[in-house]
Parts: C-alpha cells; structure tokens; sequence
C-alpha cells in the first residue's frame, strides 16, 4: 500500500486549514449572532451540518481573507488567525477566537516507520469536527450578545517578512482585559498542528 | 474608655508612616523581604541577561537560550508566553566560524539583547499583527432596527403588539400596477376629493363635469349626469348606495346610484366650490372654499343642521371616525380641526403642520388614534391621540402627501400609506410602530398622484394622476378580508334602516 497517498502534502495541509477557518468563522458568525439566521444555509461537511452565510458580500469578504490566509500557510508565513468580534459602539474587544498555527516539522523527521502515527485525512476530519462542535457548545457558557450591536474584525499574526496586500494594515492584538479564555482540542495534519481558543470578555454581573 | 485612648496613638503612628513611603522604615523593609516578587527592585528583567557571566553561561550551554528567556517573567504579564510563541527573525548575522572567539561573544550578546529588549518591551521580534481592514459587509435581508429605545419597548410589549425581536426583512410590494385606466380631463388640483371607493367595491371619478362610476367587481362603467359645473367632490355614503357630488356652484347632489337618478339637490349659502365631504350615515359634512363646514342632513327639507366655522382657508380633508362621534378636518389654512360631532367648536385645532392638510385617515383600531399629512411645503404625518390632543409620533416623508391609509402586515404590525408628489411621485408604506418606510413604489405616476382611494377589502390603492391615468397597486395583503367582508354585511343592514324620504 502506498503511504504517500495517506499522507498530507504541505499544500494540501494547508488547504485544509485554510478551509477550515472558512468554516470556522462561518460557524462562529452564525453561532454568535453577528448576522441574522435568515442568511445562513445548512451545508453537509466533516460529517456535520455546518451553517454557512449565502450573502453574496458576506461570502466573498469571507472568501478574500480565506485566499490570503492560504498563501500565507503555504508559505508558512503566518502563525495565528484571531476572528474578533467588536463592539459597533466603542470599539472594544468582547470576544477573540484565536487559531494557532504552529509548524510541526517532527513528524517530517521522525516518519520513518510505518508504525508512526499517520494523520490521514480521516482522522484529521475526526479532530476538525470535534473542534467545530466545541465551537458550537462554547454558545453555552459565552455572554449574550445582542445580535445588532456586534461586528467582527480578522487579525493574522504574520513574519515580518511576509509580503501583505493593500486590504491588510498592522493592528494591535485587541487583546480583552481581564478576559476568561477557553482552549478547545486541536488538530495536527503532519504539517501543522492547530490550537484553537476562545477569550471573551467577562459579564459585568 | 482606657483602650481607646491607647489605640488612638498607634493608628497614628501607623498612619505617618504610611504617609511617608520614601522614608526607610524597619517595619517596611521587613516587609519587602518577605514579598520577594513584589519588589520593584526585581523588575528589570533586562539585567540579569545583560550580565556578561550569564552570557558565557548561556553560550556554554550552546545556544538553545530560550530556556534562559523563559525564566525572565515579567509579574504584570505573566502568560506572555503562553499567548503568544516566541518566534524570533531568522536572520542572524553571525560572524565566520574561524572568527576569533571575542567576535563570536560579540555577536550572540547583540542577539541575546535584541531578544531580552524585545521581550520587555512586549514585542515579538519578526512578526506583524495584521488587520484585514476593509469592514465587513452589512445583512442585505435586515432593516437595522438601530432606534434601541424605540424597539426595545415596542418589543417588551412584545405579547399584546404580536411584534417579534427577530430582524425584520423589508416588505415586497409589486411595483407594477395591477390595473390602469384612462382618466381624461381629470382637474388637476390638489384641494379636491375627486375619487371614492365605496364598500360595494364601486369606484367613482369625477372627470370634469361628469361622473364615472367603475364597478370594480364587474368592470363596467357607469355615468352619472352631465352637470353645468365642473365637480369639485364626489363621495360615497357609508353603505355604498348614494353618492354625493360637490360641485362648483356649491350644491350638493345625491345620487342614487343604482337607478341613475339623482334624488336631491342641496344649496349651500356660500356659492363657493365644495372640494371635500365625509357620510356619517345621514349626515353629509361639506367643505367648502371658504373655510365653512356645512353638515347636511340629507332626510329633512331644512337641510343644513350646522355650519361650523374653524378655518379660514379651503377645507380640503374630511373624515370622520368610523363610530362617528368625532371627524377631523384639514384646511389650506395649515390647521387640522378634530370636532365632537355634538358640538359646534372645535375640540383641537392642530397647527403643527405648515402646508395645506388634505390627507386624514383614522386608525380603524384604535378609535382615538389619527394621521394627518401636508402640503408641499410640510411633508409630515402627524400621529394624533384625539382624546387628548396629543402629538403622537411624527414622519417625515419628504414629498407631498395627498393620501394616507391605514393597513397592516404581519412583519410590521401597523402600517400607514401615504401617496406623494414631488420628487418621486411615489407610494410609500412607512411602519407605525417603527417609524420607518418599509416598502416604496417609486415613479407609481409620471406627475404627482392627486388623490388615492383604498379598496374596501383593505389590499389595493387606487391613485389618480396629473398624469391622468388611474392605477391600481397591491399594497397591502388581504388578511383582513373576513373583516371587511363582515363590515359590508353590516353596511348591508344600515342601508335598510337608512333610506331617504
């Protein structure tokens, strides 16, 4: 049997990340109110019944940081992905879905034998779906947001060698203070491995 | 009483030296001994890597010296470096190998600096933070419900109002006309009501000195009369069986419809043109250009029971209540008159609009709930509470208003239609409890729509134009049908009480 077809190139380990912030974001848009329910529509993925934005503007704004942020991890030029969501009043921060990217060369190394823990595709949908129901369940213990009064922003952490288009501008972190945050599983394609966390603010109350 | 005065000069003691930090006491030493970490003394972080033993130490331990990063936490922020992983820039300009060994110290304390300054300073060498800048797209489907405060009690009521907290989605009208017809020698006029629409689902134009009345069941037209005057008003009776026509010379006649005849003549003293009337079932209101409300009883010889003086401009707008105990008339003179039907003065006199007020629509709800609309120069709706006079809520519609109706949808509750001049000769429906336009039919007429008329099933709006054209759109939908249907029952059975002699 082939072990190479198993195996994830690191242009495919990165289309699959890639896709799977596509998702993610459309997931936590959907999940946290940031547009209403009528524009979401039920597409079957990873074994599960994600919800995804069919606004034409919503889908393509989304589409164009997915396509950047593809280039970047397969240049491995990007080590996070952080989807904040903002307050349309004052600006602030009250959540930060933070995605680290981190560049798993061990497994390149040590893949010797046939024993070694081969991340199939399989395996990495297990992980990927897993991670988007914790996403789903984190609805439970998050604050309420009222739909209207939110907006959300994409941060990337970048080299600094890494080259950037006109619709990119430095950021701060917007990190929230005095935030509570929440590590969720991760995934390992044998290029990378994913870490997912959640920070948000606390309710006043 | 003796341990109060001994503790009274202790806790001064305590307080003067607390007053006095920068004075080294024994007692605060002891205490920073003991909080260690706290010390400000223990902040530099920079200092114990910039010590040159530790450099040899860290370069004897060949490289690797994250490790002796990793020691220098900083008390603020200490997940530093669980936020964020450390990368540092490659690019490391190291000396030769065969270097000599002071040159290769030089260079790994210039890279150890670089990082410990770095780190202190909370910046990661080699990496950006970038933010996709363009904003995110605004949901098309949703009409941004942003006046909070307006929303959020309309949505606490949210049981009684049947209104929802769910976004709202714009309402769909068809901008076509549903039927157009020909309305030639139409006078262009504002002032005049030249259009009625009875509950027997007849329409009746007035057209120069003539009368036409289209049967919209049936389609037929009908005419009425070849008068010597021009007609300056025509309206249908409550139960749909008599119309009355206003004329130029300031007669009144009524009409019987069915049989073509034409049952009575009125004369009113003035001799000035009568431009707008309201039925309250034998009761004809008439008025008149100069400023005179004339009410008829149509079954006694003596015909004129009231003349009411309120106005001194042309009484363009008549309307009364549909339990006819109060009418509102509105007048070029800018005040809207709302009257007890009882008395000869008027209860308010509004004068809140600043152009001619022609367009009146009582709420068919809420009895004491009523809409004005003005001029050209005014372009509001006014909502009126006519039990207190109050000013209920406003719209700014930016065209002139010749008509308003009242109807309802399931997203928005209550609505108000209100047909305009310039600019866009349009048909908007605005939202009561939101205050906002929720569906438009713009250029409905190629001139401004003079006068509109609602369907009695409560769906259609029937405008006529400068344009000489009368045209029919669907506004509104006909939930309320089995309503209508029910009032006309009820108009049925007044038409058998109410008969003229």
């Amino acid at each position: 049997m082939p072990p190479t077809r198993s195996q994830l190139s690191l242009r495919g380990s990165a289309q699959l990340i890639a896709e799977f912030f596509e998702y993610s974001i459309h997931s936590i848009l959907y999940q946290r109110g940031i547009y209403p329910v009528e524009d979401f529509q039920t597409v079957r993925k990873y074994g599960l019944n994600l919800l995804v934005n069919v606004d034409d503007d919503v889908k393509q704004y989304i589409k164009n940081i997915i396509k950047q942020i593809y280039r970047w991890i397969s240049h491995d030029k990007i080590t996070k992905l952080v989807l904040v969501i903002i307050n349309k009043d004052d600006g602030e921060t009250v959540e930060r879905w933070q995605f680290n990217i981190n560049i798993e060369d061990s497994a390149e190394t040590t893949s010797g034998g046939d024993t070694q823990t081969e991340t199939d595709t399989a395996a990495v949908q297990k992980d990927i779906q897993a991670i988007i129901r914790q996403i789903t369940a984190s609805v439970t213990f998050l604050p309420c947001l009222n739909s209207s009064d939110y907006t959300f922003n994409v941060l990337v952490y970048t080299d600094s060698d890494a080259p950037v288009s006109k619709d990119w501008v430095d950021s701060d972190a917007r990190e929230i203070e005095n935030g509570e945050s929440v590590r969720f599983k991760s995934f390992n394609t044998n290029c990378h491995k994913v870490d997912t966390l959640v920070s948000y603010k606390l309710d006043q109350n | 009483m003796t341990s109060t005065i001994t503790d009274s000069p202790k806790s001064t003691v305590r307080r003067t030296t607390l007053r006095f930090p920068g004075s080294p006491s024994k007692s605060m030493k002891r205490q920073g001994s003991t909080l260690s970490l706290a010390s400000p003394t223990k902040l530099n972080v920079v200092k114990p890597d910039w010590d040159h033993e530790k450099i040899y130490q860290t370069l004897k331990r060949q490289g690797s010296s994250s490790a002796s990063l990793q020691t220098t936490t900083d008390r603020f922020i200490p997940s530093r470096y669980t936020t964020s992983n450390s990368r540092v820039s490659t690019e490391q300009h190291l000396p030769p190998s065969n270097a000599s060994p002071s040159e290769h110290i030089k260079a790994q304390s210039q890279i150890i600096y670089k990082r410990s300054v770095a780190d202190a300073c909370g910046i990661e060498v080699g990496q950006r933070i970038l933010q996709y800048q363009p904003p995110p797209p605004v949901s098309k489907s949703l009409v941004q419900m942003n006046q909070s405060s307006n929303f959020s009690t309309a949505s606490a009521g949210k049981g009684s109002m049947g209104l929802t907290i769910e976004p709202l989605r714009s309402r769909k009208i068809s901008s076509n006309p549903e039927r157009v017809l020909d309305a030639p020698g139409l006078v262009d006029d504002f002032y005049l009501n030249l259009l009625s629409w009875s509950c027997e689902n007849q329409l009746a134009i007035a057209l120069e000195s003539s009368c036409y009345v289209w049967n919209a069941n049936t389609g037929s037209v009908q005419v009425l009369s070849d008068c010597d005057h021009l007609i300056s008003s025509v309206r249908w009776s409550e139960d749909g069986s008599y119309l009355s026509i206003g004329k130029e010379d300031g007669t009144l006649e009524i009409w019987d419809v069915e049989s073509s005849t034409r049952l009575r003549t009125m004369k009113t003293h003035t001799g000035v043109r009568i431009g707008s009337q309201a039925w309250s079932s034998h009761l004809v209101s008439a008025g008149s250009k100069s400023g005179e409300i004339i009410i008829n009883d149509v079954r006694v010889k003596n015909h004129i029971t009231n003349t009411l003086h309120a106005h001194m401009g042309e009484v363009c707008g008549l309307e009364y209540r549909a339990d006819g105990q109060q009418f509102a008339s509105g007048s070029n003179d800018n005040t809207v008159c709302i009257w007890d039907s009882r008395s000869s003065v008027a209860q308010f006199t509004k004068t809140a609009h600043t152009a001619a007020v022609k367009a009146l629509a009582w709420n068919p709800e809420i009895n004491s709930l009523l809409a004005t609309g003005g001029g050209s120069s005014d372009r509001h709706i006014h909502f009126w509470n006519t039990t207190t006079g109050a000013r209920v809520n406003s719209i700014d519609t930016g065209s002139q208003i010749s008509s308003l109706f009242w109807g309802s949808s399931n997203s928005f509750g209550r609505e108000i239609v209100s047909t305009g001049g310039y600019p866009n000769n349009s048909i908007s429906v605005y939202s009561f409890d939101h205050r906002i336009k929720v569906a438009e039919i713009e250029n409905a007429h190629d001139s401004r729509i003079i006068s509109a008329q609602l369907s009695p099933d409560g769906s259609t709006i029937a405008t006529v134009g400068g344009d000489e054209n009368l045209k029919f759109y669907k506004v509104f939908n006909q939930n309320k049908k089995r309503e209508q249907s029910s009032a006309i029952a009820q108009g049925k059975q007044m038409s058998k009480i109410m008969t003229i002699r």
